[in-house]
């Protein structure tokens, strides 16, 4: 692995994790872990198809994608609300997050096609 | 110091998260996000920086929801079937990690 790819993954990751905190911050806990997860399904799905340089897939999609999204809080936030008794909560959040997702993928590789 | 911590705890989470996918692909991917799931639960009930250090950066870097969507999609294009049962498997058992973590954590 050169060291050009782990710093630029590392840098990356940092910048993803930080946008994470960030919107969560801006946009509310739940929502901004949401934009973010979206945000990120959308960038992983755009390099999946396009053409490009194995450093630069390397940074996006492990580094920036992969800490911009956060299954860990998904999951937390689904067993808060299960815990909590608040059934419907946890559905919706469970599907909002589960369709938004595979949405923003399958656009992001559309996207990623066109070019 | 918290800025240092959660670049520190960010990279770390990201370089594991790396190194377990490309020797184990998506086991290395499953088993991190199901970790990642029970630590945070683990740490929900913690001290406001403690969480957003570890937590937020170190867990949250760990864990990935757009790898699992790019695993997703490759199986999903040999067999739907393994996409479906590999994504109930990872939503299942990892809200019963979280679940487990919040139930017996620090709160």
């Amino acid at each position: 692995m050169a060291t050009r790819s782990i710093a630029a993954v590392l840098t990356a990751a940092v910048v993803g994790a930080g946008s994470r905190w960030a919107l969560g911050l801006l946009a509310g806990g739940s929502c901004g872990l949401l934009v973010a997860n979206v945000f990120g399904c959308i960038l992983v799905g755009w390099a999946s198809s396009s053409q490009q340089h194995k450093w630069d897939q390397a940074w996006l999609t492990v580094g920036l994608c992969g800490s911009l999204t956060s299954f860990a809080a998904v999951a937390v936030s689904l067993a808060v609300a299960l815990e909590d008794q608040r059934w419907a909560n946890a559905g919706l959040w469970g599907i909002a997050t589960l369709v938004c997702c595979v949405v923003g993928f399958d656009l992001g590789r559309s996207l990623g096609d066109r070019k | 110091m918290i800025v240092f911590l959660f670049v520190i705890a960010a990279a770390f989470g990201a370089a594991i998260r790396w190194k377990a996918s490309v020797r184990w692909g998506k086991l290395g991917t499953w088993s991190l996000n199901i970790a990642g799931a029970l630590a945070l639960g683990l740490l929900v009930g913690l001290g406001n920086s403690v969480t957003t250090v570890l937590g937020t950066a170190g867990v949250g870097a760990m864990t990935t929801v757009s790898g699992l969507a790019r695993e997703l999609s490759v199986l999903g294009s040999n067999s739907r079937l393994h996409a479906l049962l590999y994504l109930v498997a990872t939503l299942i058992s990892g809200v019963a990690a979280a679940w487990v973590g919040v139930h017996w954590g620090f709160s």
